[in-house]
């Protein structure tokens, strides 16, 4: 087993040596596929999956690259360059945060290339490499889509790019051969390179003849010169001008591009505005509700208490009738909280005893004065306030009697007699009914 | 002649930050040692049981 452990450990090495060596020349796909290799045969090999890690990062791949980096400190915590790496990362302030969301742009912006809106996904790239020139894959795709759309120029551009990280990506090798082929530049090379390696080689008996040198005239001369100027002239309208032209119509474009940016930035800021705007009226609005729920019961409290205050006023003074008719027109339900409800239970303590007698009291006295009628209304408040108490029952129902009103006073008795079996007041309900 | 499309079409998302311990956790970190290791340990359980077979067929036949 120690054998075979340490042929694997050596193949292993061996493929590291390889990709690193790929890595020191910038071939960085090459140099990934070693290493994961290299990784394949011996997974504590920390040196490969740290550089592993470190061409992720190059490429752009900065998730990939902590992937790596963390496994590695796991497999091999002493001493490991990934925990550098790791801190370095972590060390600048925003960058994690900064990376996920060109990362996150950059998916999008795929899948608006992969669902037919390429015109979107142009434009959400160009940003994402203007943020992250390393970034090789939105590179990749960036130049795919400028070919796609004819745009050549820019998607050599872009593959330049591409090809100065990483040296020999597949993709951009071939999609590079394409700009050529429709640049003619390809045609170019090709002579170039035909030309470079078609020189016979010289014999030693070979001679070069130097040219033989003719004196111009003076009219030779002058012609010369005008020839020169006219050159000159055409020089500058066919290369120059065009060059300037050019250049104005880059400046032009940039400045488009820039005002489109600012517009583009604009409109974000708008949106976030809106945002804000809107969740702040749904705050406003909820606080709105609130003050005015709060007013509302504060408007209730304060009137109950008032109420209140007013019944204890009234009983205070010795005005029973006038404490007991608010008494019975409160609102019991609005009292359910202190201090109210404590208020509530001592009124009613004192109108259900002493207000209730009195009450009946002051019914007797009107009677005996001869205020039948408001004898009547008194005894009828204190039924109100208690309506099974048998003495005011009886004395109104004997009011009644005395007034020859026989029909409402027996229906009184007949609720003494079979309600209040027990009271006295019942022999005397039997009595006056005549039983 | 490149197809586009298709090209367009093979680009797989990257991988976000948010996702990294997601994958961590699925990554196959199995090597050639691990592997070596599980196909000395299967051909050990198949030599001791072909080794008590041959004892019992031995047995079998003595008695």
């Amino acid at each position: 087993m120690k054998d075979y452990s340490k042929l694997l450990k050596r193949v292993s090495n061996a493929y590291y040596n390889l990709g690193l060596e790929r890595a020191q020349l910038s071939d960085l796909t090459g140099a990934s596929e070693l290493l994961k290799r290299s990784l394949r045969f011996n997974k504590y090999q920390t040196d490969a999956r740290n550089l592993l890690g470190l061409i992720y990062y190059e490429m752009g791949e900065v998730a990939d690259a902590l992937v790596q980096w963390i496994i590695s400190l796991n497999l091999d915590p002493e001493q490991n360059r990934a925990d550098h790496y790791l801190n370095e990362v972590q060390r600048k302030p925003g960058i994690l945060a900064k990376e996920a969301a060109v990362t996150r742009k950059f998916n999008q912006a795929l899948h608006q290339a992969q669902h037919g809106a390429e015109d979107l996904a142009l434009i959400a790239l160009n940003q994402i490499v203007r943020d992250k020139p390393n970034f090789i894959k939105a590179r990749l795709l960036l130049a795919l889509l400028y070919l796609e759309d004819g745009q050549n120029t820019r998607a050599g551009r872009s593959l330049m790019k591409v090809l100065d990280t990483d040296r020999n990506n597949p993709l951009a090798l071939i999609l590079m051969d394409e700009v050529k082929k429709r640049t003619g530049r390809a045609e170019v090379e090709k002579n170039r390179m035909k030309n470079a390696f078609s020189h016979r080689r010289m014999e030693d008996d070979d001679v070069i003849l130097p040219r033989e040198k003719k004196e111009a005239t003076a009219g030779q001369t002058v012609l010369h010169l005008i020839i020169g100027v006219a050159m000159g002239l055409a020089l500058f309208v066919m290369l120059i001008l065009p060059a300037q032209r050019r250049s104005y119509n880059i400046a032009a474009n940039n400045r488009i591009a820039e005002n489109s940016r600012e517009l583009n930035e604009l409109n974000a800021r708008y949106s976030e505005l809106s945002e804000q705007y809107e969740s702040l009226s749904a705050v406003y609005d909820d606080a709105a509700q609130r003050l005015s729920a709060f007013e509302e019961e504060n408007a209730a409290f304060t009137s109950m208490y008032r109420e209140l205050s007013s019944i204890a006023g009234a009983y205070g003074s010795g005005d029973v009738v006038t404490a007991a008719t608010q008494y019975l027109q409160i609102d019991r339900a609005t009292a359910s909280e202190e201090p109210l409800s404590s208020m509530l239970a001592e009124i009613d303590r004192y109108m259900l005893n002493e207000g209730f007698q009195t009450l009946v009291s002051l019914g007797t006295d009107a009677w005996n004065g001869g205020e039948l009628s408001q004898a009547e209304s008194l005894y009828d408040l204190a039924l109100s306030i208690n309506s099974e108490d048998p003495e005011a029952m009886y004395l109104k129902a004997r009011l009644l009697q005395s007034q020859d009103r026989i029909t409402e006073a027996n229906a009184i008795f007949d609720v003494i007699i079979g309600e209040h079996p027990e009271s006295p007041y019942a022999e005397r309900a039997m009595n006056a009914r005549g039983y | 002649m490149i197809n586009f499309k298709d090209e367009i079409a093979r680009f797989k998302p990257s991988l976000e930050v948010g996702d990294i311990e997601q994958a961590i956790a699925k990554s196959d970190l199995t090597d050639m040692g691990d592997i070596m290791l599980q196909l000395i340990k299967e051909a050990a359980y198949t030599s001791s049981d072909m080794m008590a077979s041959g004892v019992s067929n031995i047995n079998e036949r003595l008695q």
